[in-house]
Parts: C-alpha cells; sequence; structure tokens
C-alpha cells in the first residue's frame, strides 16, 4: 500500500504505466475497479482539484500501474478533466506518457466512442480495445465483428462485461501481451486541407521559434482554441494568425472549422465500421417505455418528487439512530477513558473533550455520507440520475446551476457534508463550483436545534403554533432564496470560468449491482474519514484549546467563594459543607455549573467573543451570544451545550431544556447603554436565527470545501457567509427596533 | 469540393433564412442535421457528440418545465438545452 501511495505519475520504477480512457458512462471505472480490486489508491491530480486514481494491476507475477483516466467524449479540452487526460496523453506537465492506452468503449454505441479512439490514434502510443457491455449491445440486437474491428484499427480487441465480471482474464492477458508486442492504432487519412494547414502552422512556428509541434499536437492546436498545446506556445499573436489562416483554408474547401474534426472522424468510422457493427432492424431500446413514464410531465414529476422523498427522508430521519449510536460510543468512550486520566485534568479534558469529542465529530457524518452515496450510486447506476436531472435542469439552469446540481442541493438540507462531496456528480465544474458554494446555505438539520429552542421560548408562547411553524418553514426557505441569486450574481459577473453545454446522454436502463454501491460507498466513506475527517478534528481540538485556556486556577476560587458568600445568606454553614461533600447535591452542582461559566468566560474564545461583542452589537447580540455562536464553529448544534454552560446551567442541555428556556427569557443587559432591559426581544431572536441560517459556522464544511475545491474558496465561503449573516442579523434588528 | 464530398454546406454569413434550427422542432419531428451555425468551440463539441450533416435527428419530448429538449440520435437519446440545440441547423420537415 505504501509503494502504491508513493506512486504518481511522476515515476521512475520499472513497472509499466497502462492507463484507461474511454467516454463517460461506459463502466470505466467499474472496471478499473474490477482490475485492481482494492488496491487502488485516488488522491488530487497535483495543483488541481481533479481526482486521481491509479490501482496496482497484479497479472501472474508481474505488477502494472493502472490508471483511471477522468472520462471524456474526445480530446477537445474545454474541462479539467479533459485537460488532465490530454496533458497525460501527451507526456506534459512532467507526467509520465503511459506505456499502453486501454480504451473503454461502449459496444451500444460503438461509433460514437470510436471517435476518442480516432482522435488518439495520431498520439501514436499503442493501444488495446475494450468493448464493453457486450451483453446491453446483444440485448439491442447489435452485433459486432470484433476481429474484423480489430484488424481495422490494427490493435487487440476485447469483449468484457464488467459489471459481471466477464472477459476479465482474457483482458488482463491482452494487456499483458500488449505490453509484450505492443502494436499502434492505424491513423486516419486527413484531407489535404488539413494536412497542409497542420504543415503551414507547424513550419510557422518553428519560423517564428516560439515552439515546435508535432503532428499530433498541430492538429490539436488546430482544432482546438483551448488546448493545452496551444497554451504552450509562446508567441500568441503569430499563433491566432497561423491557426486563423488554417482555418480560412479549411473553410474555403466547404467545412466548418468549428465541427470538420469531428466530421472527418465521423466519416472515417462510418467506413470503418462497414461491415463490423450490423443492427438487427431498428434499434427497439428497452428504455423507451420506461422513459415514456419516468419523464411524462405528471407521473415523471411525481415519481422524482418520490424519490427525492425517499432520498431525504433516509438522510434526515433514517440516520438519526446511527448517530445516536456513534453519539452514545462517543461518551461511552469519554466515560471509559476519563478516569484513567483524571490525575491530569487538562490531558483529561484534551482527551475527552478534544480528541475524542473530535472524532465522534468525525465519525457522526459517516451515516449520512454512506446512505447519500448508496443512493447515488443506485440513481447512476440504474440511469435515473440523468433522467433526474432533465427533468429539473430548468429550476436551476438560470442561475447557473443544472440538473444535477439538485441531489447535492437537497442532501445539504440534511448537512452540507454529503451534498458537497455530492457534486462530484456535476461534470461542468463551473456549476461544480457554484453548487458547493450554494449547498452550506441550505438549511442543514443541525441548525434545526437552534431554531426550536429560539421560536418555542419566544414566538410559540405569544403567537401560537400556526406563526411558530411558519417561522420554522420560512428559517429552511430564506437560505435557499437568498443562494439562488446569489448563485446568479457570482455567475454572471465573478467567476471567470467558461460556461460548458450542458448535454446529457440518457443511459440504458441497468440493474445496479450491490459490488459497485459498496465500492461507491467505501470508497467515499473513507476518502472522507482520511481526508477531510483530519482537517475537522483539528479544528474540534484547536476549538476546544481556546475554550480550555488559559485555565487560570484563580477563577475557581474566586468563584467558589463569591458563590460562597451567596450561599451563606440562604443555608447555614453545616448545611453548605454538607451540600459541597456530596457532588450530587443541588448546591453543589450550581457551584460546577458556575465554576465552568466562569472558564469559558476567562478563556481565549470567551476573551475574544467579548473583545469582539461589539461588532454583534450592531445586530443586539451580547457577548454571551457572541461566545455561543464562536464555539459552535466544530459543530453548530454545540451552541446549545455551550450556552448550557454560560448560563450556569451546565452542558447537558437541549433545545427542548426548560431551565434553558426560562434562563433565556430573563437574560438582562447587565452593562451597556442597553442596562436592564431583556437581551432576548423577538428582533434579536430573528436576528440570531437568521444570522444561523446564513453563516457558516461549522469547521467540516470547511475543511470539506477546501477539500474538495481549495483553502482559497473555502476561505472565501467562510468571510462570505459570515459577513452575510452579520448584514442579515443587523438588518433584521435594527429595522424591528424601529416597527 | 470536399465540404460536398462530405456533405457539408457551410453557408459563409451565418444561418441562412430557410433553414431551422433544432430547437424550434415540435416533439414527434424528424429532421436531418445541416450543420452547426458557428464555429465556436461549443460546435466542436456538439459535433464530438455526433450532430454532424447528414444525420436525422428526432425530437422526443422536452422536459417537464420545457427546457431542457430530450432527441434521439443514432439511437442515442440525448438531452440538451434549448441554447445549444439553437446553434443546430436542420432541414426537413415535420412527420
Amino acid at each position: 500500500m505504501n509503494a502504491l501511495a508513493e506512486s504518481p505519475l511522476k515515476k521512475t520504477t520499472a513497472r509499466p504505466l497502462v492507463a484507461l480512457v474511454g467516454n463517460p458512462n461506459t463502466g470505466k471505472s467499474t472496471l478499473f475497479n474490477r482490475l485492481t480490486g482494492l488496491r487502488q489508491h485516488i488522491a488530487n491530480y497535483p495543483g488541481i482539484t481533479v481526482e486521481k486514481k491509479s490501482g496496482l494491476l497484479r497479472v501472474g507475477g508481474s505488477s502494472i500501474d493502472l490508471l483511471d483516466l477522468p472520462g471524456c467524449y474526445s480530446l477537445t479540452a474545454v474541462s479539467k478533466d479533459e485537460r488532465v487526460v490530454m496533458d497525460v496523453l501527451g507526456g506534459r506537465r512532467g507526467f509520465q506518457k503511459p506505456d499502453l492506452l486501454v480504451f473503454i468503449l461502449d459496444a451500444t454505441n460503438l461509433k460514437r466512442n470510436l471517435l476518442l479512439v480516432s482522435q488518439c490514434s495520431e498520439l501514436g502510443i499503442p493501444a488495446l480495445i475494450v468493448l464493453n457491455q457486450c451483453d446491453a449491445a446483444k440485448r439491442n440486437g447489435i452485433r459486432i465483428d470484433a476481429d474484423l474491428l480489430s484488424k481495422r484499427l490494427g490493435v487487440p480487441v476485447v469483449k468484457t462485461v464488467a459489471t459481471r465480471g466477464q472477459g476479465l482474464s482474457e483482458l488482463k492477458d491482452a494487456i499483458v501481451s500488449a505490453l509484450e508486442l505492443p502494436s499502434v492504432l492505424s491513423r486516419i487519412p486527413w484531407p489535404e486541407c488539413i494536412t497542409q494547414g497542420c504543415g503551414l502552422l507547424r513550419a510557422g512556428l518553428q519560423n517564428s521559434g516560439s515552439s515546435e509541434l508535432s503532428q499530433a499536437e498541430a492538429l490539436r492546436v488546430l482544432f482546438d482554441s483551448d488546448s493545452v498545446f496551444a497554451c504552450g506556445v509562446s508567441d500568441k499573436i503569430c499563433l491566432k494568425k497561423l491557426v486563423d489562416s488554417a482555418h480560412r483554408s479549411i473553410r474555403d474547401s466547404g467545412l466548418n472549422p468549428g465541427s470538420a474534426e469531428a466530421v472527418i472522424h465521423y466519416r472515417h468510422l462510418d467506413s470503418l465500421l462497414e461491415g463490423v457493427v450490423e443492427a438487427s432492424g431498428p434499434i427497439a431500446r428497452s428504455h423507451d417505455s420506461i422513459d415514456a413514464l419516468l419523464l411524462n410531465r405528471v407521473w415523471g414529476t411525481l415519481i422524482f418528487l418520490s424519490v427525492m422523498y425517499v432520498v431525504f427522508q433516509s438522510l434526515y430521519s433514517w440516520s438519526a439512530p446511527l448517530m445516536d449510536l456513534i453519539d452514545l460510543g462517543t461518551s461511552a468512550a469519554q466515560d471509559f477513558i476519563s478516569p484513567f486520566l483524571s490525575s491530569t485534568p487538562a490531558l483529561q479534558s484534551l482527551v475527552c473533550d478534544g480528541i475524542i469529542a473530535g472524532v465522534g465529530g468525525v465519525l457522526i457524518f459517516l451515516p449520512q455520507i454512506l446512505i447519500l452515496f448508496f443512493f447515488i450510486a443506485l440513481l447512476e447506476d440504474t440511469g435515473y440520475m440523468a433522467r433526474a436531472a432533465f427533468l429539473v435542469d430548468k429550476l436551476f439552469s438560470w442561475c447557473g446551476l443544472n440538473g444535477r446540481s439538485f441531489v447535492p442541493l437537497l442532501s445539504s438540507y440534511a448537512c452540507a457534508i454529503p451534498g458537497v462531496m455530492a457534486t462530484r456528480t456535476l461534470s461542468d465544474p463551473k456549476a461544480r463550483l457554484t453548487t458547493i458554494l450554494m449547498a452550506p446555505f441550505m438549511s442543514c438539520s443541525a441548525r434545526l436545534p437552534v431554531y426550536i429552542l429560539l421560536i418555542g421560548t419566544f414566538i410559540e408562547p405569544l403567537y401560537g403554533p400556526l406563526v411558530a411553524g411558519g417561522v420554522l418553514f420560512a428559517m429552511h426557505f430564506v437560505g435557499l432564496a437568498l443562494a439562488l441569486p446569489l448563485a446568479w450574481l457570482l455567475n454572471t459577473f465573478f467567476l471567470k470560468i467558461k460556461t460548458q453545454p450542458f448535454i446529457l446522454e440518457m443511459p440504458d436502463y441497468r440493474v445496479p449491482t450491490l459490488r459497485n454501491i459498496f465500492h461507491r460507498m467505501w470508497e467515499r466513506g473513507r476518502e472522507f474519514v482520511l481526508r477531510a475527517g483530519t482537517v475537522i478534528l483539528a479544528f474540534s481540538v484547536l476549538i476546544w484549546s481556546l475554550l480550555y485556556f488559559p485555565r487560570d486556577p484563580s477563577v475557581e476560587e474566586q468563584t467558589t467563594q463569591s458563590f460562597l458568600r451567596e450561599a451563606a445568606a440562604n443555608h447555614s454553614e453545616v448545611e453548605i459543607q454538607d451540600a459541597l461533600k456530596n457532588p450530587a447535591s443541588e448546591l453543589n452542582q450550581v457551584l460546577t455549573h458556575r465554576i465552568d461559566s466562569a472558564y469559558i468566560e476567562q478563556s481565549y474564545l470567551g476573551r475574544f467573543g467579548k473583545a469582539v461583542q461589539p461588532v454583534f452589537d450592531p445586530a443586539g447580540f451580547d457577548w454571551k451570544i457572541t461566545v455561543g455562536v464562536l464555539s459552535s464553529f466544530p459543530a453548530r448544534e454545540v451552541i446549545i451545550a455551550t450556552m448550557g454552560i454560560i448560563y450556569n446551567l451546565g452542558a447537558d442541555v437541549d433545545e427542548g431544556s426548560d431551565d434553558l428556556r426560562s434562563v433565556l427569557l430573563n437574560e438582562k443587559w447587565t452593562s451597556g447603554p442597553r442596562k436592564g432591559e431583556p437581551v432576548f426581544t423577538l428582533p434579536v431572536v430573528l436576528g440570531i436565527m437568521v444570522f444561523f441560517a446564513l453563516c457558516m459556522q461549522c469547521g467540516a464544511t470547511v475543511a470539506i470545501i477546501a477539500r474538495e475545491l481549495n483553502w482559497r474558496w473555502a476561505a472565501f465561503s467562510f468571510f462570505g457567509m459570515t459577513g452575510l449573516a452579520w448584514l442579515g442579523a443587523v438588518l433584521i434588528y435594527q429595522i424591528g427596533r424601529l416597527i | 469540393m470536399l465540404g460536398v464530398m462530405l456533405g457539408e454546406f457551410e453557408s459563409q454569413n451565418g444561418i441562412a433564412a430557410c433553414t431551422r434550427t433544432l430547437d424550434s422542432l415540435r416533439v414527434g419531428d424528424c429532421a436531418e442535421i445541416e450543420g452547426i451555425a458557428t464555429d465556436c468551440d461549443r460546435a466542436n463539441r456538439m459535433a464530438s457528440l455526433g450532430f454532424i450533416p447528414g444525420r436525422m435527428v428526432r425530437v422526443t419530448r422536452f422536459a417537464p418545465l420545457g427546457d431542457p429538449i430530450s432527441v434521439q440520435l443514432e439511437g442515442q437519446e440525448i438531452s440538451l438545452r434549448r441554447a445549444e440545440a439553437r446553434i443546430i441547423r436542420v432541414k426537413g420537415g415535420a412527420e
């Protein structure tokens, strides 16, 4: 595993490198999983957020490095995914050129899949063709003469059914023999205007001394203005002139330079496939009748809503028992470890409240992540995901998102962590970025306790359950109502990424395999724990230390003394002494809670909260609310426990606690211009709720955004949302005070 | 001329008045692709997906909200937004 983890592309080991190439939805990843088993390593390509999957293939005694390149339709490098493919195939940016390309083709749609192969024939890298999903092709009445295809392409052809593992051993053998006896794809005959244009381009660049391109590279520059090879040319003006004149000569021969490449390849493939593919009669696809139902205006919408309801319910409710179990496990571990460390209170608190609570705080996300990816794998493997995206695309297209944003945003209503992870299903980088940034605006379940506490305490008793319900609903809506226009703003004015056409290929309906689904769940779960979990744990320990230190012992002494003076007024000396000896006595508990509260007030975070309280003053927050908000960074719901401690009630309070509610009702300003006035007036309460709805007071979300995008975007998202939340709270408080 | 041989006629001044674009077809309509209107990078992408001159395309349905549309091309069901369908020129009538 170690050797594997250290084998990025730039390696010099003797192991041959084999790359899997193919369109999306061809079963490429399934085949990769089948070939490597669990001996695989998922990371990002250096410097970009494109997922890089590599693994080890063992055949007989030898090992081969296998690389699963991102799925792409052609070599036109528009997205980051496609650029990576081009970089690897071109051996650029320090990537090792693969020794063998294994093309995974969907046998049900051979011609379209062969376009990529045809384009790659220029590269001269040894190749091997895999016809996957041969069973589905057979069912659709498509017969393929693999031998003839192999003869015409000049490379071996293997048939497989990846989902059932058919043809795997033949494929492994073919890979080994292709490495021993490599054969390259036969090149396509280019029309003269193209070869001439290419020649002029190469000569021109060479003369100007800016760059030397091979024929294959020149072709890419000619057909693709964003080509990675064009980026490498220093003299951009000269390049543009040369490309323009080549395009002119292409246009003069009657071709559209924009589509000429595909047109020429497809014409070539038409003749190449003559006699290779035989379709018996008109293709009657099984999915036509299912589509008629699932994409129906009425029934399709109803089915979509039911499916999404089940997904959401399972995330929101069915995950609860598992999450409770993890909570129980966390406190059991704390209770178990705690006595062993009682001699060193600082270490005891670090281990129990920092580390174990932090680990628990990481694991708590697992049930929702696993459940969501179970459904995502299920929906994608059956072929429904593309249909769902088709149905709702219009709802999102106006603001730069697309139909595939629906599931991530819906999941974010349960929790933004799995929601952000689910954006991996969006292939358009711009839409994915926007969806990730919008996901934390959805009101996750961790915000609910705050709403329930405040609505239950201040709104329901005054205005009745109907208004209370309405406010709760509005709180769930406010994030979404702001997020979509924000997405539009961001997309229209700020994001400089090229918009990609939203084109969905409707895959055949398939029966999903459990093996595949579990692989996806395992892969995502593991990735979350290893890559985001460490950061979340670090946040947890950091916030713990800020809440624990400096822990001056004089705080405890002073609190105890003032408490004893107070108690002496109502109780006799003997009563107090007895009570203090008995840890369970009411007096002792009150004292413990006061000490905890005093420690928080004196902690670094408490001091910081007091220091920044003026910033939150325009929203009507006192220092206690401010500290509560700040300390909830590791996990939003922690604010309830923190408020419990700050208000001398101990950490064991929940959103339904009557004690906490009555304390909040009676809380008054102790200083400043509002001295004596109640802290929690209606505008303040609404302001706090809006603040919580809009802020990204969640370390785990910051961590996962940093993992999925980068730290710059995570910081942008965090500060942007906090600023927006502050603005919202201030507006509500100030307007509310005027009314 | 090569363009004639490959079945593609490129009009120099963009969309000719007599041709229609894919987004103007109704559900059930069948038409032959004539070309792609612009030579922007979207043209390359659409062509790569199989929207090339001479092929038949049939509109199978619209999404519940009217956009995107779903078409059948070479036995493949492909969904695209009207904005993309607009750059594909078609000829031939309704069926």
